[in-house]
């Protein structure tokens, strides 16, 4: 089944892809010889270190359940927000504008407005990647649901379909492909927004070490932790596109990878 | 939008659109009066002295509008946000387009350009900071790290998506690759290298923020910390807007300009 | 992948019409007499070049889709409406399935006036408008499960028709991996299930080519001789209008409206070589010369 292709080929293509890169880093580190170019291997070393220190452990754990948390938050008002919009004129017409405003500008520049309200706090992080993640979910659930084929909403009509049924078995259905895509756009705002907002509350989580770190000019450990933050990334978003695979089966029939 | 499947005949349909019109105001108008009273209310909850009424920021606004250092402030920023910019799509653009054409090339930048637009490319910020030290020079490096990924790949699938009719069209009639690109590629890849330009100065602009919040303050990042050290919170969310407001008036110029490259 | 695996099953579709319309005979063609099953009398519809379907004649940039459109269909009959594009064809069929609203004048069915969608008339569109993700049969019985019927038998009934219309053994098939005419199978059994009594095919087979097009209209008149359903079909084609019905509507466009009614001179169960025929022919060169007449032939787009 498409099920089995997909794992198959998509993470053997990576995993090579990652091996091909760590070997190319390793050599040109070596020539280069600079302090803040560390080899590959002590990278791997010092990710090694870190992953046994227990209070490194906790904090990353700790970033990674803030992301999740936040996530779920701008998954789910995100959601509302935007199914609404799809639905409600009297919807759209109240909230389009603000969610193309937050679309707009850079969302890291409301951290310092999160900074105030909820002080140096994990709440702050949240909300900030609230905010990354959120707009974009609102807006593609909003396009999702006014994009659906009219051709079988007709054909629902024509059987007699009510506002409910129509809704429920239609709608929603035909739209979840691309509310999926907003969601997969979410989960990599939701990492940036965690980095972004850890990086400049600088108090828990990951951001804390990162100053640490700076301060001592330990660039291998730097380095580390950027390899972790990548590899949270990367499992976060094939998580998310597993799950579509799997949800919109019917979408991807006759597709090859 | 309503799947209802008729309409009532009636004569109220000029009635109508007047009605839309003024709900298409008033609406967006109603949700940010609740805002504010909500802020407001929330505020009084709180005495903090990082806080401050919706009331007191706008006050603040208008003042920070006379204000020259709140000028030269933006300023400082944008200097460094137009020289990354400016290096991203002179790097990127060319990137993207041989990435595009050729096969081979593509092949072995594909995984990294999936990886850079998925993670975050903030984690590398530090790692400029400790190899360029606290410099002008590191910002503009950490926005062209922030911009490339979206310049490049845009342009890429500019030139990848251009229909194979059109290239077989020109070999057939005995095209150089040079009039292939000149005549075919570049034209055709016009609309999605504009788009590029587009996303790679939002992350630009968001590199250049980022790094003004956290790293290396000499722009607006200074005149924040003043505002947050010295409790001036109005000032502080009155600037707040203020960014905001450059950055939504650069990014609908920006699109304005997608727009009529798409039309022409 | 051939269409032609199937069997044909006369008598299976003999059963099926008598479950379905028990009051009407099986292979029957036209009924006289009695009141016509659909009565569209004066009918007009405009659009706004905006999309918008809310009337306002007295708008000069409207379009008038339809102009004081009046004809009759009894009961059994096949009709067939042939015309241009944009000559409102569609829209008066979207009207008599209660999609869309008219401005002025009424379209009864069965006596009672036209206000929506309703149990008694079912659409065959012309992309077939399948849900994506709903395998064959639970494509087919959508609009029983729209009506609450019980699984067990809806399903029953789906895989019945399946086999009527040639689907057997792609009941669990999804749409997107079938063809474009067994994609229109499914959209007539899913017709077909919930029990018409009219059946509106707006252009069903134009969207297919040329070799599966004929195949499906022959597949049609197996199905609808065994159920005996009053139909009305749109079409492009004017061979195809001939050889399925038993009257054609001519219409011209912009302003729509039926400029002639013909009855088609020939008798049932059609055969291909009837295509032949004397009558066929003249028939054919009459519709085309009504269709290329100066009036006509502007309208289109």
């Amino acid at each position: 089944m498409a099920l089995g292709e997909f794992v198959r080929t998509d993470v053997l293509a990576t995993v090579i892809g990652l091996l091909v890169a760590a070997l190319v880093w390793q050599v040109v580190a070596i020539v280069a010889d600079a302090t803040w170019l560390p080899t590959f291997a002590t990278i791997v070393r010092r990710v090694g270190d870190l992953l046994g220190r227990t209070d490194f452990r906790s904090q990353l754990l700790h970033s990674i359940a803030s992301m999740l948390i936040g996530y779920a938050l701008a998954v789910a008002v995100g959601l509302a927000v935007g199914m609404a919009m799809g639905m409600s004129r009297l919807a759209r017409y109240a909230f389009s504008i603000y969610v193309d405003i937050l679309l707009f500008i850079p969302p890291v520049v409301v951290t310092p407005i999160f900074f105030s309200i909820f002080g140096l706090s994990n709440s702050s992080v949240l909300a900030v990647i609230f905010i990354f993640a959120a707009p974009v979910i609102a807006s593609t659930s909003k396009v999702a649901l006014m994009t659906v084929d009219r051709d079988i909403i007709d054909a629902a009509s024509s059987f007699g379909a009510t506002r409910w049924q129509m809704t429920r078995l239609v709608v929603f259905r035909a739209a979840l492909p691309m509310i999926f895509t907003g969601l997969h756009l979410g989960i990599g705002r939701a990492v940036k927004g965690m980095i972004i907002g850890q990086l400049i509350i600088a108090v828990v989580g990951i951001g804390a070490f990162e100053a640490r770190f700076e301060q001592a000019f330990d660039s291998a450990g730097l380095w580390s932790i950027a390899v972790l933050v990548v590899l949270v990334a990367v499992v976060f978003s094939w998580c998310v596109h597993f799950a579509d695979r799997v949800v919109n089966a019917w979408a991807y029939v006759g597709q090859r990878q | 939008m309503s799947y209802s499947i008729g309409q009532s005949r009636s004569g109220g349909v000029r009635v109508g659109r007047v009605g839309h019109a003024v709900l298409r105001v008033v609406l967006p108008a109603a949700v940010l009066v609740v805002v504010c009273l909500a802020w407001n209310w929330y505020v009084g909850t709180k005495h903090s002295f990082y806080l401050a009424t919706a009331g007191a920021i706008f006050r603040a606004f208008i003042r920070e509008l006379g204000d020259g250092a709140v000028w030269r402030a933006l300023w400082t920023s944008d200097v460094s946000l137009l020289a990354g910019f400016a290096i991203a799509v002179a790097v990127g653009v060319p990137l993207g387009l041989v990435i595009g054409r050729v096969k081979r090339v593509d092949r072995l930048f594909a995984p990294y350009l999936q990886i850079a637009l998925v993670t975050p490319v903030a984690v590398l910020m530090p790692i400029v900071l400790v190899a360029l030290g606290l410099s002008r020079t590191a910002q503009i490096v950490v926005v062209v790290l922030f911009a490339l990924p979206f310049v490049v790949v845009p342009t890429r699938g500019g030139v990848v998506t251009i229909p194979r009719d059109w290239l077989d069209m020109a070999s057939s009639y005995g095209a150089k690759e040079l009039q292939v690109w000149r005549l075919v590629l570049l034209p055709g890849a016009t609309q999605a290298i504009v788009n590029g330009l587009r996303l790679g100065f939002a992350h630009a602009l968001t590199g250049e923020i980022t790094v003004e919040l956290s790293l290396i303050a000499i722009g607006i990042g200074q005149l924040i910390i003043r505002y947050q050290s010295h409790y001036q919170a109005a000032a502080l969310f009155a600037f707040v807007m203020l960014i905001s407001i450059q950055s939504i008036i650069a990014m609908g110029l920006l699109s304005l300009i997608e727009r009529k490259v798409r039309r022409a | 992948m051939s269409s032609f695996a199937w069997q044909p099953n006369e008598i299976k579709a003999r059963e099926l019409s008598t479950t379905m319309n028990p009051t009407i005979e099986a292979g029957a063609s036209a009924k006289a007499g009695s009141d016509p099953h659909i009565d569209v009398g004066q009918v007009s519809k405009s659009f706004r070049p905006t999309g918008g379907g809310r009337g306002g004649q007295d708008d000069s940039r409207a379009v008038v889709a339809l102009e004081d459109t009046s004809f009759q269909v009894r009961r059994g009959e096949f009709v067939s409406v042939v015309g241009p594009s944009g000559c409102g064809k569609t829209t008066l069929l979207r009207m008599i399935a209660g999609l869309s609203p008219v401005d002025t004048g009424q379209i009864n069915v069965g006596g009672k006036r036209v206000a929506g969608p309703g149990p008694d008339r079912a659409v065959v569109f012309q992309h077939a408008a399948l849900l994506p993700w709903a395998s064959v049969v639970d494509n087919i019985s959508f609009g029983l499960r729209l009506r609450k019927t019980p699984k067990a038998q809806r399903t029953a009934r789906a895989r019945d028709l399946a086999a009527l219309v040639g689907l057997a053994g792609f009941e669990n098939h999804l749409p997107g991996q079938l063809s474009g005419g067994m994609q229109q199978r499914v959209g007539l059994a899913r017709a077909l299930a919930v029990d018409p009594q009219i059946l509106l095919l707006d252009e069903p087979f134009g969207a297919l080519d040329e070799i599966t097009r004929r195949q499906m209209q022959d597949e049609l008149l197996r199905i609808w001789s065994g159920t005996g359903l009053t139909s009305l079909l749109i079409t492009h084609s004017v061979d195809e209008a001939i050889f399925l019905s038993d009257r054609i509507l001519v219409m011209s466009g912009r302003p729509g409206r039926v400029i002639e009614e013909i009855a088609v001179p020939m008798g049932r169960p059609r055969e291909r070589e009837m295509e032949r025929t004397p009558e066929f022919v003249d028939l054919r060169e009459h519709v085309w010369r009504l269709l290329s007449s100066p009036t006509v032939a502007d309208a289109h787009d």
